[in-house]
């Protein structure tokens, strides 16, 4: 349970960083070139912590589903 | 017909055979039979197979099974934030939409679309808990259901042919391919035939060995896809000349984005257009009732109004994005290059990953849909067959080219079964018409849902409307043509039992 609400966490705040990249460009923060950087990195955390997640998710059910 | 024909062709020799070994006396004389016994054996026998796909959501949804709104919800809005959003909003701009009919056209279609799931759609799930496929076998036959289900993969195809199209276009970038041009019917290059070959392929090989990882892949994307069409609208905005406080953002809208002239070349659309597709861009799934398979795990009805997050997030944010994008390139219809110019190489792997996985579930309904026609064959090989089929597709670009087009008529073609079953379902207890003659009197076919289907198709291809309208009209004429037959069919059943109530 534990490593899930991390696991949510971390990819919930990729996705932020997705999202506030193209709005620091957009007010000048910073470059184009750095905004599509951080947007790039931040995608390839998102898909990691969420895949991680999908892939937890999937084997509790599994247990579960064994121990019912 | 056609499809008829071919149904009993490519079934009535493996039948023939089977039943010589399974008959003790065969002859000469049963060989002769009329045609109409060995058709109907193998349509019997396609109906039974097909039955057997579909035997998991045989019964209806249990009350423990029901689901909550936020499924729904999540469900609408991972669904329709998709690789066509990147070529439907692109194509308003082209079309010359102004931002005053923009924004009317899509608030007002998606809210109709959202009540046609709401008040059509998801009563007739909610209460008789059953998928579409189900229902209408109790309503026009196994026979029908037969070919609205072949309609069904082909149109799938065609589809997923688009979604492998928009795919090509990102990879393109990588391969120096031009993509071809807005009037292209047949592929414009060498280079684009092998990538969308390739592509095809890849994603064919992919669905095959692994649907369900891949399913999984795809939620995990959708909600970067919308992330994605929302990051690439913003950081393409200074380059429109949008001020950083926004304050000369309608503006640039009315004059640089949605300005109301059109590509050369493309017709003009206005408020109605943009209604209108908004509101038949899911026609065969709200009107032509499809998404039974999902309401019918719904608690109530009104959960048909979950449907808001799809489209106001997908059908409008994703479609305002998308318009934003394609003009600031120079207005090209390049998903690929529209989302590298935005987002960089993350927004050409979006495109890339939102064909894909759009294309995955469609190949593999589509597979569904075609198992009926091939007996005995195993699953990697019908998804392989309409993985190839889809494939050849995607080669000609007036599948993608021409979307806006193509989404009207899938919708269109399939709008009159929803108009049979809604009729069946709510009118003919109205009109005292008894429901589900043909599941009672066991018969294949409902030979007047049959007729109202293919009428009100040939009806709408030659109604004096653009496109778009057709369906509308058409509805209502398949509405009232399938109660006026059954109720002209009921006055003729009366009256010998009159005359003979009166002797």
């Amino acid at each position: 349970m534990m490593r899930k609400i991390v696991l949510s966490s971390l990819a919930g705040i990729s996705l932020l960083c997705c999202l506030a990249s193209p709005f620091l460009f957009f007010w000048g923060e910073v470059s184009e070139k750095d905004y599509k950087w951080i947007f790039l990195l931040a995608s390839f955390f998102w898909f990691f912590f969420a895949s991680l997640r999908a892939l937890i998710q999937k084997r509790n059910q599994h247990s579960d589903g064994d121990h019912g | 017909m056609v499809l008829v024909a071919y149904i009993a062709m490519s079934t009535s020799q493996k039948s023939t055979g089977s039943e010589s070994c399974e008959l003790p006396h065969h002859n000469v004389y049963y060989s002769r039979i009329s045609k109409n016994i060995i058709m109907a054996t193998s349509l019997s026998r396609i109906t039974d197979r097909m039955d057997h796909l579909y035997e998991f959501d045989r019964e209806p949804v249990s009350s423990d099974r029901l689901q909550n709104g936020a499924c729904f919800a999540g469900l609408f809005a991972g669904e329709h934030v998709a690789a066509t959003e990147f070529v439907i909003g692109a194509f308003f701009v082209l079309h010359g939409v102004s931002l005053h009919d923009l924004l009317l056209g899509l608030i007002l279609g998606n809210l109709l679309a959202v009540l046609s799931w709401t008040f059509i759609c998801a009563p007739i799930a909610t209460q008789t808990r059953l998928t579409l496929y189900w229902y209408l076998r109790k309503i026009a036959g196994p026979g029908l259901n037969v070919i609205y289900n072949l309609a069904n993969a082909i149109l799938y195809c065609i589809l997923a042919g688009a979604m492998i199209a928009v795919s090509a276009t990102a990879l393109g970038l990588v391969f120096g391919i031009d993509i071809p041009s807005l009037d292209d019917v047949f592929p414009s290059s060498l280079g684009w035939i092998c990538l969308t070959f390739g592509i095809g392929i890849i994603f064919t090989v992919l669905a095959v060995l692994g649907f369900e990882r891949l399913s999984r892949f795809a939620q995990v994307c959708s909600p970067w896809i919308f992330v994605l069409f929302i990051a690439g609208a913003l950081a393409l905005l200074p380059r429109l000349g949008v001020h950083a406080n926004f304050d000369n953002f309608f503006e640039i809208a009315r004059t640089k984005i949605w300005n109301g002239v059109a590509a050369e070349g493309q017709e003009k659309f206005r408020l109605a257009h943009v209604l209108f597709f908004a509101w038949f861009c899911n026609l065969a799934m709200h009107i032509g009732l499809s998404d039974m398979a999902l309401f019918r795990y719904a608690k109530r009805w009104v959960y048909g109004l979950y449907s808001a997050f799809g489209m106001y997030c997908g059908h409008f944010l994703a479609w305002i994005c998308s318009g934003i994008m394609v003009a600031a390139i120079g207005r090209e219809m390049h998903p690929g290059l529209m989302a590298f110019e935005a987002v960089g190489l993350a927004g050409a792997a979006g495109v890339f990953i939102a064909g894909w996985t759009t294309a995955n579930p469609t190949l593999y309904r589509a597979g569904l849909a075609l198992q009926v026609i091939t007996p005995n064959w195993p699953r990697w090989k019908v998804t392989m067959s309409a993985g190839l089929l889809t494939t050849i597709l995607s080669c000609f670009p007036v599948f993608f080219m021409k979307l806006l087009d193509y989404v009207a008529i899938y919708g269109l073609v399939l709008m009159p079964i929803g108009a049979i079953v809604f009729a069946e379902h709510w009118l003919f207890p109205l009109f005292k018409i008894e429901q589900f003659q043909t599941e009672k009197n066991k018969k294949n076919f409902n030979g007047r849902a049959l007729i109202v289907w293919i009428g009100t198709l040939a009806v709408c291809l030659f109604l004096p409307l653009h496109l778009f309208f057709r369906w509308l009209p058409g509805y209502i004429l398949a509405l009232i043509a399938y109660v006026l037959l059954h109720v002209i069919r009921k006055k003729e059943g009366a009256k010998p039992r009159d005359s003979k109530e009166a002797i």
